[in-house]
């Protein structure tokens, strides 16, 4: 009697994806699409998080009329001390020197947002143009002395190639 | 089939009725509930930091010149009609008031009874506010 070789396929656990073996069910073309997309949108959010430029800021409220401090350091916005009724300007400059231009928005966070102007904000920055951003702090009449106002400055760059 | 269509479109109908209710029934509402045309008020300048945000929402209520009294954050029409002004009340008159902003140094000047819209609704001696609901208004107020 002779040997007979039968063959049979058996669906293996391996050639199943992780989805599937999580789930029992299969992705569907549209939510492959959908799930790409979206790690698309997320890692482009990620980016433009990441590559923000970030600044502390602080401002410190002194007793008197017309008193400006010096900005003590170079590394943060400070803008030192100030009397009620003054104004400290600082500025930042920034270069666009990517292949691409992007769009620059800036986020003001803190106790200081509110007493901060920015000019200018929310503008294009095309291939290797550079633009001055000046931010301003007043000091109004019912900041409190000897207190420190707080906050960043975040500005975000978003690449905007067909723009 | 048809019947998924009505079902449809009466639940859009349902759905734009109840936006347009929210839109134009709860200024109504307000203006009613607290006496005056002008319930709600968005700051659009800093002078009444930090009381008040630029961006902030406010609750305005009707207010008598009797029950007026120094201290109170009021609204009231500038000369030309045309604004407002949210500032607070630092002298009573006879015939006018003075208000000034937190923020200022300087205040305004004397404003008649006739010109006073009402004052913001306090919770808990606090100035009832939302934060940031405003911010379509000073984004149009600046454009």
């Amino acid at each position: 009697m002779e040997n007979e070789n039968t063959t049979t396929t058996v669906p293996s656990q391996d050639t199943k994806s992780w989805w599937e073996r999580q789930t029992g069910e299969r992705l569907k073309a549209s939510e492959k699409v959908f799930g790409i997309i979206s790690l698309m949108i997320f890692l482009f959010v990620f980016y433009i998080a990441l590559d923000a430029n970030k600044y502390k800021t602080q401002v410190h409220v002194i007793e008197g009329e017309g008193k400006v401090g010096v900005n003590p350091t170079t590394t943060s916005l400070d803008f030192g001390d100030l009397s009620r009724g003054t104004t400290a300007m600082r500025a930042i400059t920034i270069t666009n020197d990517t292949s691409m231009p992007f769009f620059v928005s800036v986020l003001r966070l803190g106790s200081i947002g509110d007493l901060l102007k920015q000019d200018p904000n929310n503008f294009m920055l095309r291939k290797g143009e550079q633009k001055k951003m000046e931010f301003t702090v007043y000091m109004p009449a019912s900041a409190t002395v000897d207190q420190h106002y707080t906050g960043r400055i975040i500005v975000f760059k978003i690449p905007a190639p067909f723009l | 089939m048809m019947k998924r269509i009505g079902k449809f479109f009466l639940n859009v109908s349902l759905y734009v009725a109840i936006v347009l209710g929210l839109l134009f029934g709860l200024p109504r509402a307000l203006s009613w509930y607290l006496g005056t045309p002008y319930p709600i008020a968005a700051i659009t300048s800093g002078s009444m930091w930090p009381a008040l945000h630029t961006g902030d929402l406010v609750f305005i209520k009707a207010v008598s010149k009797e029950n007026l009294k120094v201290g109170d954050v009021v609204v009231w029409k500038n000369d030309s009609g045309k604004g407002f002004v949210i500032h607070r009340v630092v002298r009573l008159k006879d015939k006018t008031f003075v208000t000034k902003g937190d923020a200022n140094f300087i205040e305004d000047a004397p404003v008649k009874y006739e010109d006073l819209v009402g004052k913001t609704v306090q919770i808990f001696g606090r100035n009832a506010r939302l934060p940031y609901f405003g911010l379509v208004t000073v984004y149009a107020h600046k454009n």
